[in-house]
């Protein structure tokens, strides 16, 4: 999994979140832009069909805790119906942005 | 609206003795302020007047969105007016000079036309509020009649590890899919006070609410049974299904049937004793990946129902077993014939039910599916020519390392492909997160919570590990009696364990913590949660995978 940060409040994520590592990654990712000062948070998941629950746990956090809005942008459709499920689209503002194959 | 004093005057004295009120105007615009102001029913209009015309007058109507009817009154029959004022809807044309008689019955006919679609209207109203209603009641008593069901089928064992005899340990998965709420099938598998496992499964045969009621009556006396077998001088399946049947010969009506089945399974002596009445055959894999069907051998139970046949199966050899209502075994495959045709094939290559329940419904037709109740009862470990065995260091790193540990020894075994390495590496850290921080180190999930909120999370983890004398280990085999290959993998760490319910308690809306099950659950066939040491067991068929020669 690789992760690049555009600007002061946008990263992307390329490849599948499924390690321990790689939640810390995008932890320390996060709390990066938080201690920057972002005022809102954008995360491009370009092609993982899974997100570990530290991952969701700490952008709970930010969402609930430190009222920071998130918004995720998936392009994998079983991302996107993984966090239906789990009710998770609607608090961190989840969009769909490809083909559901 | 009439620009000619003498003929409007005419009118008014004439259409006040039909109708209750009536407005006269002299030109278009005044007649459109008194449209405004009285929204009258019927508009009369004559085309030729100062200002705007008839027809122009009808477009400022229209354009209001009213759609009063409205006659025209001309003297001219000019072919444009006439389609421009029926493209914009006039009701009626009268000719002038006019025929009064006929100007009244065409005004009273309009009239009487008005009043039945304005009948009609209140009662097609009346009727979509009744409707609403109904719908709102006949929801509101499907949702209580579908919790109730709900609350009848019982599982005490969901996601639970069993123990049998020599260390072995057994899990039980149970698919219930009906098709309406308040279906024909009911289920139950219960824990007895003696530490054996009894499951009934019934398909009560008829249709609707009528083998609705007889599914439902019979799982809850078996419920009740089972909560009071302690108190009986002696229990014996025979004993349990002769008060069975005595029972249903009072519930059920002359021409009413049964298909059920019964199972006392007792996992420390492993042999289940059976009885099965007008099921499909019960389909039996041994440990070395044959598979037999064992026949129920009683017609289903009625009224007159008569010698009950039991049978006892052994379990020594047994990797799994399933029993299933005929739902399943009647759907239609899509390319024509019946599911039990094939439905042994997808046994011997399905490992799990979930894996089973995938081959399932690749084949067959959804149109016309009726209830499907699978019942699966498997053992959790095998002597097996390959495992893996590792005990990770309980750093978040240490865990890391392990994982990539057991994928490497894996994949030097079997050809995953990167979906399933993946999913088999998520599953993982799902799981040593899991074990570190609910076993290991004890954390409660109020105590996680804190630490998350506080930033304090994964420092204290560290420092924690790092002085705890908490152990933890992965030991995985390869299952290779089916199809595909079945990965079995247990993490065991020395702390508590989890609640058996686990799984059924939902996360707040808002909560930070609590994924992790559910996560596993979505990305494996199965999991089960051990007790008293933490201990899970996750189960996931390795779907198109080659082995290696090596």
């Amino acid at each position: 999994m690789q992760i690049e940060s555009n600007g002061r409040n946008e990263l992307t994520i390329i490849g599948n979140i499924k390690s321990i590592e790689d939640s810390m990654v995008i932890k320390n990712a996060l709390i990066d832009l938080q201690k920057t000062g972002a005022k809102n948070i954008l995360l491009r998941i370009k092609d993982s069909f899974s997100m570990t629950s530290t991952v969701i746990g700490y952008l709970m956090k930010l969402v609930n805790h430190d009222r920071i809005p998130v918004s995720l942008v998936v392009e994998d459709y079983r991302l996107y119906q993984l966090l239906d499920e789990l009710s998770l689209v609607q608090p961190f503002n989840v969009s769909f942005v490809g083909n559901e194959q | 609206m009439e620009d000619d004093l003498l003929s409007r005057e005419i009118l008014l004295m004439r259409l006040e003795g039909v109708f209750r009120r009536v407005f006269s105007a002299a030109d278009g615009e005044e007649g459109f302020r008194l449209f405004c102001e009285h929204s009258p029913d019927i508009i009369l209009t004559d085309q030729l007047m100062p200002g705007i015309s008839g027809l122009e007058l009808m477009h400022k109507i229209r354009a209001t969105g009213a759609k009063t009817p409205l006659i025209l009154m001309t003297s001219t029959i000019d072919n444009q007016i006439l389609f421009d004022a029926i493209d914009a809807g006039v009701e009626r044309f009268v000719p002038k000079p006019f025929d009064f008689d006929l100007l009244i019955r065409t005004l009273k006919r309009i009239a009487g036309e008005m009043c039945n679609e304005r009948l009609l209207e209140q009662h097609r109203r009346q009727e979509v509020e009744l409707l609403r209603h109904r719908d709102a009641y006949n929801s509101m008593q499907q949702e209580s009649a579908r919790l109730k069901e709900r609350h009848v089928v019982r599982h005490d064992m969901r996601n639970q590890v069993l123990k049998g005899a020599k260390d072995n340990r057994w899990g039980i998965n149970v698919a219930y899919s009906p098709r309406d709420i308040m279906c024909g099938d009911g289920y139950s598998v219960r824990n007895l006070f003696d530490g054996r496992q009894f499951i009934f499964l019934v398909d009560a045969m008829g249709s609707g609410m009528a083998a609705s009621l007889s599914a439902m009556l019979t799982t809850s006396f078996f419920n009740y049974q089972v909560e009071n077998l302690h108190l009986w001088e002696t229990f014996t399946l025979r004993i349990f299904l002769k008060r069975f049947q005595e029972y249903i010969s009072s519930i059920l009506l002359e021409e009413e049937v049964l298909s059920c089945g019964f199972l006392l399974v007792d996992l420390i002596k492993e042999e289940a004793e059976c009885a099965f009445f007008a099921l499909p055959p019960l389909l039996v894999r041994t440990t070395d990946g044959s598979v037999r069907r064992v026949p129920g051998k009683n017609p289903p139970l009625g009224i007159y129902s008569s010698e009950v046949r039991t049978g006892l199966l052994s379990l020594s050899d047994v990797a799994e077993i399933l029993v299933m209502t005929d739902g399943v075994t009647d759907a239609q495959l899509v390319r024509g014939g019946s599911y039990s045709e094939v439905v042994e094939n997808d046994f011997l290559a399905s490992p799990t039910l979930a894996s089973f329940q995938r081959r399932f419904h690749e084949r067959i037709d959804h149109a016309d599916l009726d209830d499907l109740t699978l019942i699966h009862l498997r053992r959790l470990n095998f002597d097996t020519e390959w495992k893996w065995r590792g005990e990770p260091d309980l750093t978040l790193s240490g865990l890391g390392r392990t994982i990539n540990e057991f994928l490497d020894a894996l994949t030097a075994e079997v050809d995953l492909g990167s979906v399933q390495r993946d999913e088999v590496e998520f599953v993982l850290s799902e799981a040593f997160i899991n074990a570190l921080e609910y076993g290991c180190l004890k954390m409660s999930r109020d105590e996680k919570t804190r630490l998350l909120l506080s930033g304090e999370y994964d420092a204290v983890l560290e420092r924690q590990s790092a002085v705890s004398d908490a152990g933890m280990s992965l030991s995985a085999i390869l299952y290779r009696g089916a199809g595909n290959p079945l990965l079995i993998m247990e993490v065991l760490d020395n702390g508590p364990g989890l609640p058996g319910d686990t799984l059924k308690t939902k996360s707040d809306y808002n909560a930070v913590n609590g994924y992790g099950l559910r996560m596993i659950s979505r990305f494996s066939d199965s999991l089960f949660i051990g007790r008293p040491n933490g201990s899970l067991f996750i189960l996931k068929t390795l779907e198109g995978v080659n082995t290696h020669a090596n």
